[in-house]
């Protein structure tokens, strides 16, 4: 399995000019305010792991990493742990840019706002991963779209018609807040893993 | 004599094709060619050898396994090239290498530098600048280099050039030298065959022919091309198969010996794998 995250880690590696054109983009629309710059390691932390599949899915890698020793199972489990990698180091790199550019106050609740986005891309690859195990990448290029949109418009519901008053009672969770998300994050990638094992076990090649 | 590769009752449906294999059996130390027309089953077949179709019925072992988990532990033991499957075109040779230090654990470094440096293929160069046919050397050599006891290769000369197919046929050669390992291959390049391999297996539609020695096949079987008239006169269990050409008819036999003794008429001509397939394929039975 080793081998499988190395794989991955070398497409990262081997794709950093993308990535530096992608953060460029990203750099000018924060300079001009169209973006908070915590949205930045969250959003790279996402295109960085859906290229890795578009990558694998051009030369048929998921065919050929079955004829090596690897197993189903190892090539599902590599995947979610180069995620974690990639989420883990993104979040530092989100902490270092905090720590250089904000005040202690403003600090701690940016993080919990770039936390916050982190949830909900999480949730987004958590959905999404099966899919691709299931379906390949191809089809579930489209349910990206989908699940973007619905992601949207189930948030805009909730936000416009929930009753949140509920989280006063909540209050004494404030200080844990930001470990709370972070536990949440992991709870449903795993979740997430332990479905597309069922998935990719079932699909045919 | 033992096999390396031994399927009984496999029977795998999808919505329009149907892999049937009753039996087939790849002998140690031979290189067993697989051949049929495009879509006849090959890959397939392939795919259920290496444990990677799923719902399907019957055995198949594989270096003596036949268990899920044995299978995989197996494939320590195998190389595989196959059509158009490989690393994502963005690494590089040596970006293979490293990955493949912590996948196999017989990986030869030295071996694949080696393998790198005489088919002349570039170390730091992404594998998408690489042509077709320096890919298909890299793919093979990758498959080459944790010292497999077995090779199965789908259509590992297709895209070579005459000069790097002959290399290629020369480096699985000096790979059987060693009695202990095995070769499976499918191929459309019949003539490679012909070169390298001991035993010919046929597959169409689903379904596998025969398993034979090369030899056999080239020594016994024949075409006959002979008129309507001699043609009525053939016993029909003489025939294996026959095609309707304009003033001829072909026929296939596969006792050339015997075919002479009994008939006085026709041409027998000596066959070529490949005359073969298209006789099998495309004749009436």
């Amino acid at each position: 399995m080793k081998g499988l995250i190395k794989k991955d880690l070398l497409i990262l590696k081997n794709s950093l000019k993308t990535f530096l054109i992608v953060l460029i983009i990203y750099g000018c629309m924060i300079c001009m305010g169209t973006l908070d710059i915590f949205f930045l390691p969250p959003f790279i932390s996402m295109i960085v792991m859906v290229s890795t599949f578009n990558y694998d899915n051009y030369n048929k890698w998921d065919f050929y990493a079955l004829t090596l020793p690897n197993g189903r199972k190892n090539v599902v489990r590599a995947k979610y742990l180069t995620t974690v990698l990639v989420v883990a180091v993104t979040m530092i790199i989100a902490l270092v840019i905090g720590l250089l550019f904000l005040k202690k106050a403003d600090y701690l609740q940016s993080l919990t706002t770039c936390l916050c986005t982190f949830l909900g891309i999480s949730l987004f690859e958590a959905i999404l991963y099966p899919l691709i195990f299931k379906y390949g990448v191809e089809k579930a290029r489209i349910a990206i779209f989908g699940l973007i949109f619905g992601l949207i418009i189930i948030g805009g519901i909730i936000i416009k018609f929930a009753d949140f008053s509920f989280l006063d009672n909540l209050d004494f969770l404030k200080n844990y807040i930001n470990y709370l998300i972070l536990i949440i994050i992991f709870v449903i990638l795993f979740i997430s893993y332990k479905i597309s094992v069922i998935l990719f076990n079932k699909r045919e090649l | 004599m033992e096999n390396v590769i031994e399927i009984k009752n496999l029977e795998k449906k999808y919505d329009n094709f149907t892999l049937n294999i009753p039996s087939l059996e790849i002998r140690k130390g031979m290189i067993t060619g697989f051949i049929g027309e495009n879509g006849a089953g090959k890959t397939t077949t392939i795919k259920a050898i290496l444990n990677i179709i799923k719902n399907y019925s019957g055995e198949i072992r594989i270096l003596g396994n036949d268990t899920e988990a044995s299978k995989e532990k197996a494939k320590e033991d195998i190389g595989v090239v196959l059509d158009e499957a490989f690393f994502p075109e963005l690494l590089t040779a040596k970006d293979i290498n490293s990955i493949m230090v912590d996948t196999f654990k017989n990986w030869d470094k030295e071996l694949y530098y080696k393998y790198l440096k005489d088919f002349q293929l570039p170390v730091d160069k992404e594998i998408k600048t690489f042509s077709k046919g320096m890919l298909k050397k890299l793919e093979i050599i990758t498959a080459l280099a944790h010292h497999p006891k077995l090779l199965i290769l789908d259509e590992p000369t297709t895209g070579l050039d005459p000069v790097a197919r002959r290399e290629v046929l020369d480096l699985f050669q000096e790979f059987m030298q060693d009695e202990n390992n095995s070769i499976f291959l499918s191929t459309h390049i019949t003539t490679d065959l012909e070169k390298i391999a001991d035993y010919i297996t046929f597959i169409e539609k689903g379904k596998i022919l025969f398993t034979k020695d090369i030899n056999d096949i080239l020594d016994n079987y024949a075409i006959v091309k002979c008129k309507k008239d001699d043609f009525d006169n053939i016993d029909k269990d003489d025939i294996v198969c026959y095609f309707k050409e304009k003033y001829d008819i072909e026929v296939l036999i596969s006792n050339k010996k015997a075919f002479k003794k009994k008939y006085n008429f026709g041409t027998i001509d000596k066959i070529s794998l490949e005359e073969l397939m298209i006789l099998m394929i495309k004749g009436v039975k």
